[in-house]
């Protein structure tokens, strides 16, 4: 428990200086984010009152203390640009980034850690060496690649699949609408077996790996001794062989999280990824900001919660 | 914290499997010369090795003779006669790769791209893993608050998204290859601090080094002598996978808009095609330079495995 | 081996006490959060003699060794070397000096070694902190060490690894690497603990052979007394931090007077069936002292009421022989 609390404290201090170093970038940003909406030919006094109203014109401390108050308590303002909450906005896309992201995972996890548990267990067999070749592969090259080749032959040559977004234009576009469509699985194929293909890679050489290990362990000679078939003998060993696993999953999670930008900009995909290029390209300062804070928030979070199961997973460590 | 970028590679350091294998005799000079020569027998036992030797080999001849091989320049306008400027031909004998929509040459295009994605290798990798050591040494070695602190300051650079927080950096800073660079170094020399620090601190408590101090050995001395020589491998490691991340994440941040607008790298160029939508027809705009980053990427992971296959032999399927 | 000793001692020890405090909640009192690692520990040694230093394991005898070499740090106490003291730490020019003049000799001779360096390249660091820039004298000191240690012909090691050797080997180039330099002062530490048996007579007479021919100090720590016999021109029984019994090794292992002494030497299987005095000692080895009095009351077979109430200090009795035993009958008399 004082372990928990130690990491917690190293978190929430992690957090913090992230929050500082954003902070401290934003305000670097060249331009005035005002000018866009300000009229110059407004008086200088008006012009100087709406500043004020903003907060922009206050010192710098205090916009300092203002913004990670606010930052913690997730309250990002409004958006320059659409003049909408930030944090609607920002959970919109949160949510689609989900749905593209959480069904790769579920298929990336499951599957590959059957393909991975057996390439391991059947050691020195033709599908092992295929297997570890074409993960090797998949896991090296550049995902983004990937998704372009995989763009342009299916959606643009044989036009199978639908280029782009998450629905069809003109589609209903709330969140239990879109998971309900057909039309959103037709949009999801292509984005979510790209990601697939290079995420899959991660537990099938982890699996494999660990396979190695609990394949020479004495329970599993112990197992076989007691006359029970193979086929269960194999399942024993999977489920031990998960335990790394379990920690190596919160980390994919985080990193998924914002290594989507280029998925979702090939495909147009309208997740929290792409909100940010776009966000920086209009100077929309508030969208970009909050982006930047929930992704670097999200990898925390999955370190921490890697850390926390850690210790619960391997009583070694908690002692 | 526990690395998963190794757990999936499966790699364990091991000084033993480091020791000198030379054959030439015991000599420092002509153990290192060994080391050289034995490098390169591990690299090219394996047809991984072997792949992934010839394929970056290629790459660097095309680096360095570009000048020679490619036919225009990365930024030239082909002309079929005056103001007839040749706008997204498919390929064709003078332009083998076709052209681009602004009518330049793909395939030369291609070709000095090979520049920029050795030059972002090369300085990234060696930045990351010089700064990457350095801290990991000092760390290790001296710990107490030194130790804390530098490791506070590895855990924040773990949080930072890299592509989110390089494409702010580079909005508020103008964009060159310099500071994508920069900003790879930035981000890439976490993993080596960690790996090397940890190896550092096993090492530091080894009965040997405690004999050396005995013997009166300065602390210099001791690093210089006794931890260095068993990190040294484990640095050039992650030079080699640094420059695998490097062209990557150099590649990404063209490809979303943020790179260097006075070089043509291959991500640039995939920028490019997409932006106007040149991709649904010109197939041969958007596959080259696909094709070019997948290979030397590959080749890159092919070597490093090589090398990581060698010193731990479980990782080899039989 | 000589038990008269003249001139000034090379090493002083002056109630050398090392105290750990213990995470643990005691069970009562303070004393049970505190261990006592070095308990007043007192003695000097002369150059040209080996002082064997015996006890059970966790006696605090690897302990005092290490706070001589300056690694461990004590709680009280003064270490005076050379006639220059007392020394708490050496640092920068002072570290050169004392590293120049005190050298260790350590248990694991695999481990003592840098896997990637030959032997040369191990012995001749010491060489070469201390003597830099002078190939010629570099390569006659090495040469030298080789030729002390007994490593006959010295090329036929020089460019090997430490994986090569065996470690009898090792241990002796240990030992060369060592006395290299030439120092005044050597601290062996289970120097032969960790060699076959055949082995150890070889190791140990280097030792003896330094103290006569070079003139060293050396401190000769074991848990095993019958190595002794080959070396050491006195010996120091440590038991839970305190020595309790000291002299000239003959008088020792001939007649103890301690209790525990008599059966450490019992303890040793004799080839030859002498008899001899036999003690039975009450209990398994143990790293608990009781609250008050002699720290081995608990397991002496012929304890006195009064050794559960007083600490026996340490007296001499005659010839150079102390002993802090209740059961020994001793006039007053000022300590050495």
């Amino acid at each position: 428990m004082k372990r928990l609390a130690k990491r917690l404290l190293s978190f929430i201090t992690v957090v913090w200086a992230v929050l500082t170093i954003f902070f401290i970038m934003f305000k670097l940003l060249p331009g005035d984010p005002t000018a866009v909406f300000l009229d110059s030919n407004l008086s200088p006094e008006l012009i100087a009152r709406q500043k004020a109203l903003w907060g922009l014109s206050d010192p710098m401390w205090l916009q300092y203390v203002r913004y990670i108050k606010n930052m913690a308590t997730f309250h990002f303002g409004v958006s320059f640009f659409q003049q909408q909450p930030v944090s609607e906005i920002l959970w919109e896309r949160v949510k689609n980034t989900c749905l593209m992201i959480f069904p790769a995972l579920l298929i990336s996890i499951v599957g590959g850690t059957l393909i991975g548990a057996i390439a391991g267990w059947r050691r020195g067999g033709r599908f092992e060496r295929i297997t570890v070749g074409l993960s090797l592969l998949l896991h090296s090259a550049p995902s983004f690649v990937v998704g372009i080749l995989a763009l342009m032959v299916f959606a643009y040559r044989l036009r199978w699949l639908p280029s782009g977004g998450i629905v069809s234009l003109g589609a209903p576009d709330g969140f239990w609408q879109i998971l309900g469509s057909g039309d959103y699985v037709r949009h999801a194929i292509l984005p979510v077996m790209v990601l697939v293909s290079r995420e899959i890679t991660g537990p099938i050489l982890l699996l494999r790996s660990s396979m190695f290990d609990i394949k020479s362990s004495d329970f599993i000679e112990i197992l076989r001794a007691k006359g029970i078939s193979e086929t269960r003998v194999l399942v024993h060993a999977t489920r031990n062989a998960l335990l790394p696993l379990a920690t190596y999953i919160a980390v994919m999670i985080g990193v998924a999280f914002q290594g989507q930008v280029l998925l979702e900009i090939i495909f147009a995909w309208p997740g929290i990824g792409r909100e940010l290029v776009t966000a920086l390209a209009d100077l929309d300062y508030p969208i970009a900001q909050a982006c930047l804070f929930v992704m670097a928030l999200v990898i925390l979070t999955m370190n921490f919660i890697v850390d926390a199961l850690y210790g619960v997973i391997d009583p070694r460590i908690s002692n | 914290m526990h690395s998963t970028e190794s757990s999936i590679r499966g790699f364990q350091i091991n000084t033993t499997n480091t020791l000198p294998i030379s054959r030439t005799g015991n000599a420092p000079l002509s153990r290192w010369s060994g080391h050289v020569r034995g490098f390169f027998r591990i690299i090219l036992a394996s047809p991984s090795g072997i792949f992934g030797f010839s394929v970056i080999s290629l790459f660097l001849l095309l680096a360095i003779f570009a000048p020679l091989i490619a036919p225009y320049g990365p930024f030239d306008v082909v002309y079929a006669g005056p103001h007839a400027v040749i706008r997204l031909s498919p390929p064709t004998w003078r332009n083998l790769f076709g052209t681009t929509n602004e009518g330049m040459d793909v395939f030369s295009q291609v070709i000095w791209g090979t520049r920029v994605a050795i030059l972002v290798g090369l300085l990234s990798s060696l930045g990351s893993v010089l700064v990457g050591t350095a801290i990991g040494l000092i760390a290790g070695y001296l710990g107490g608050p030194v130790d804390r602190v530098l490791m506070r300051l590895t855990d924040i650079a773990f949080a930072m998204p890299f592509l989110p927080f390089a494409m702010v950096v580079i909005s508020v800073v103008k964009p060159s290859l310099g500071l994508v660079i920069l900003l790879v170094v930035a981000f890439l020399w976490r993993t080596t601090a960690r790996v090397v620090r940890a190896q550092t601190l096993s090492l530091k408590t080894r009965v040997y080094v405690r004999a050396a101090r005995m013997s009166g050995a300065s602390h210099g001395q001791i690093i210089l002598r006794h931890i260095l020589p068993s990190i040294l491998p484990i640095s050039f490691l992650y030079m080699a996978v640094g420059v695998q991340s490097g062209v990557m994440l150099e590649s990404a941040l063209s490809f979303l808009g943020f790179g260097s607008p006075d070089v043509q790298s291959w991500g640039a160029m995939l920028n490019a095609a997409f932006r106007v939508g040149a991709l649904r027809v010109a197939w041969w705009w958007g596959l080259p330079p696909s094709i070019a980053l997948s290979l030397f990427v590959v080749a890159v992971f092919m070597l490093t495995r090589a090398y990581e296959t060698h010193l731990d032999p479980r990782l080899r399927v039989e | 081996m000589t038990s008269v000793h003249a001139g000034e001692p090379l090493l002083v020890v002056r109630d050398l006490t090392k105290v750990y405090a213990s995470r643990r909640r005691g069970f009562s009192g303070a004393n049970s959060d505190k261990i006592l690692a070095i308990d007043s520990v007192s003695f000097s040694i002369w150059p040209g003699e080996v002082l064997g230093l015996v006890g059970e394991s966790g006696c605090g005898k690897s302990t005092t060794g290490m706070a001589l070499m300056l690694q461990e740090k004590v709680t009280s106490g003064e270490i005076i070397f050379r006639g220059i003291g007392p020394i708490k730490q050496a640092r920068g020019k002072t570290r050169l000096a004392f590293t120049r003049a005190a050298q260790l000799v350590f248990q694991n001779p695999y481990e003592a070694f840098n896997p990637r360096h030959t032997i040369r390249e191990s012995i001749s660091e010491p060489i070469k902190i201390h003597f830099p820039g002078d190939p010629a004298h570099q390569e006659h000191l090495l040469l030298q060490a080789m030729e002390r240690s007994g490593l006959h012909p010295p090329e036929s090691y020089l460019d090997r690894f430490p994986h090569q050797l065996s470690g009898g080997q090792l241990q002796r180039i240990a030992i060369a690497r060592a006395i290299a330099i030439e120092p005044k002062f050597l601290v062996a530490d289970e120097p032969v603990a960790m060699l076959d048996v055949s082995v150890r007579a070889t190791v140990l007479n280097l030792f003896r052979k330094f103290a006569d021919d070079l003139g060293m100090a050396i401190l000769y720590i074991s848990h095993d007394i019958s190595t002794m016999r080959y070396a050491c021109s006195r010996i120091a029984v440590m038991y839970l931090g305190r020595i309790i019994e000291i002299g000239p090794t003959e008088d020792i292992l001939k007649s103890p007077r301690h209790p525990f002494t008599k059966a450490l030497i019992a303890a040793v299987p004799s080839m030859n069936g002498q008899g001899r005095v036999r003690g039975v000692l009450d209990g398994a080895s143990t790293s608990a002292r009781p609250l008050k009095g002699c720290a081995f009351q608990p397991r002496c077979p012929a304890a006195l009421p009064k050794c559960a109430e007083q600490v026996p200090a340490l007296r001499e009795i005659s010839g150079g022989c102390r002993i802090a035993c209740h059961l020994v009958n001793v006039p007053e008399q000022g300590a050495l």
